[in-house]
């Protein structure tokens, strides 16, 4: 029997509802492939694995007693270090934190424990969540397993490396301004950014608590979507977060799997997110909207609004929020930070009261401009989730120098204005580029349209069958793989 | 805003004078965000409707159209 650990998180778990795997089964495995990677990988700030594997045995106990199951029974999951549960250390990926105790549970995490999953530990990520290559000076770059010398995106690092190397089914990230998508696009794996206040927030590290949003990293759609449907919906502790009804997402992607895309209509932008793709780019999103044509979507050329200046107003807000967070330990802890997450919060003094309400009050107004003029005419629109291959960790050890903020800009050129916006979107798979690393497609959809996401990414998913694609530094390597 | 009132800023935030490539990539960041921010204010209506962003997220989200 191959290592449920290669296959699908609802594989696994349809495994130990039978009884065909137990729950202590899944927890020893995913610990032996945590302790063989993290020495090439770095995945991981904490392990706790006494505590999964108590939680284990219990979830065992449970059923044995023929107790309900839920739909993470006994699942091995880890997640970004600023995910809080109440008596453990928190570092959000800091120095300043590093002896940070939580005094409550994030809401996400009560509602994995609450489905039966086992959390493993903490995973590696960017200062602070501030960060998008996956560069830590405090804990130690995390590594791609598809090549350590490369880039895994930021700032959820750990939870794209980790899922993509066959460690966990899944991850928690974050995402201000593509932290969860641009890491799934790196690592080979699917990262949900929702809409804006459908996942409470509560318990999780504040970055700038007005386009921080909560999603899941995983290796398929469907299971990426049965992550999402759990912690998504309306929670009492954290008032932002909305009311809205959540349609299941897992059964969109499971009917979307190896179906066709009749009657969808989907945008190609003819400006901006096409804007100096990387040649690598420019041929996988051709040929990714080829694909979904040939699934019977209609591609319809959209011409975008003022997304340059979103991007503006978007730093705004970000810089204003993370600078109010952040201003006590800067005039106290400034040598605690790394250079760049310095660097990158400093302008955030340099707005006024005025410009943070200007840029607040102008994002409804952008986000019907854009609905008006994108949605009016598709239902989703495709672009890549990264305009450029995955470059090498070397060289973008920029610091503080004078390339970061090009490089940054570069970066998150295609998920940052999408933050701003409040609109969901998935990020999968759509090849390798010619550096052997994956390349990511984007889809954005309407408000609270995670649904149609799920559907059609996992056509799309079924149709270019890249799960089959095992990177060459996953866990379990003495399996041979079947790259 | 002037570079000299963005060093007063940071200066009054940390306490002491930034450094002179921390003042310099300052001024210029902020700089290039509040022009993008500039560009976009005209758009700005004085009697708005009062509905905020999330509010709007709920309108827009049942198929895309807003409601009349």
């Amino acid at each position: 029997m191959s290592d449920p650990l290669d296959g699908s998180l609802t594989a696994a778990a349809a495994s130990v509802e039978k009884g065909e795997l137990s729950a202590r089964d899944l927890a020893e495995a995913a610990l032996r492939r945590l302790e063989e990677v993290q020495p090439r990988l770095n995945i991981a700030i904490s392990i706790d694995a006494e505590r999964a594997l108590a939680a284990a045995a219990a979830a065992d106990g449970r059923q044995a007693k023929g107790e309900p199951l839920g739909p993470l029974h006994g699942i091995p999951l880890m997640h970004k270090d600023m995910y809080y549960r109440k008596g453990d250390v928190s570092t959000c990926g800091s120095r300043i934190r590093a002896e940070a105790v939580a005094n409550v549970t994030s809401t996400a995490l009560s509602r994995l424990d609450a489905a039966g999953a086992l959390d493993l530990g903490r995973l590696n990520m960017s200062e602070f969540a501030v960060g998008l290559s996956g560069h830590n000076i405090h804990h130690g770059d995390c590594r791609n397993p598809w090549s350590p010398d490369h880039i895994t995106g930021g700032s959820s690092s750990g939870s794209g490396s980790a899922t993509a190397a066959r460690v966990v089914f899944g991850a928690l990230g974050s995402d201000t301004g593509g932290s969860i998508r641009l890491p799934a696009a790196v690592n080979g794996v699917v990262g949900l950014k929702p809409t804006q206040g459908r996942v409470s927030r509560a318990g999780a590290m504040p970055l700038a608590p007005s386009l921080d949003c909560l999603g899941p990293l995983a290796r398929t759609t469907e299971d990426c979507a049965r992550l999402f449907d759990i912690i998504a919906g309306h929670d009492p502790k954290d008032p932002s977060s909305s009311r809205r009804k959540v349609a299941s997402t897992e059964t969109a992607a499971r009917e979307g799997a190896g179906k066709g895309l009749q009657g969808l209509k989907i945008g190609k932008p003819t400006s901006y997110f096409e804007d100096a793709l990387d040649p690598d780019i420019k041929v996988a999103m051709d040929w990714a909207r080829k694909t979904l044509e040939d699934l019977g979507a209609e591609i319809i050329e959209v011409s975008m609004p003022e997304l340059v200046d979103i991007s503006a107003l978007q730093n705004v807000l970000m810089g204003g929020e993370a600078a109010s967070r952040h201003g006590p330990w800067l005039k106290a802890r400034f040598a605690d930070y790394s250079p760049q997450v310095r660097a990158r919060l400093l302008p955030g003094f340099a707005y006024s009261a005025r410009d943070w309400q200007d840029a607040a009050r102008l994002r409804p107004l952008m986000l019907r401009r854009f609905a008006r003029q994108v949605f009016s005419q598709v239902d989703i629109l495709a672009t890549p989730t990264m305009p450029i291959s995955a470059p090498t960790l070397d060289e973008t050890r920029l610091g503080d120098g004078q390339g970061m903020p090009a490089m940054i800009a570069r970066i998150s050129h295609c998920t940052r204005p999408i933050n701003y916006l409040g609109l969901p979107a998935l990020s999968l798979p759509m090849g390798l580029t010619g550096n052997g690393l994956p390349c990511g497609l984007q889809l954005v959809g309407r408000p609270f349209a995670e649904a149609g996401l799920f559907r059609t990414g996992a056509a799309f998913e079924a149709a270019i069958g890249f799960i089959g694609l095992r990177p060459p530094h996953a866990a379990g390597a003495a399996l041979g793989g079947d790259r | 805003m002037t570079p000299e009132m963005i060093e007063a800023l940071l200066t009054e935030a940390l306490g002491s004078a930034p450094s002179a490539p921390d003042r310099e990539r300052t001024v210029a960041l902020a700089t290039l965000a509040r022009d993008g921010l500039d560009r976009c204010r005209p758009l700005i209506d004085f009697d708005e409707e009062i509905a905020g962003f999330e509010a709007t997220l709920e309108t827009l989200g049942d198929d895309g159209e807003e409601k009349a």
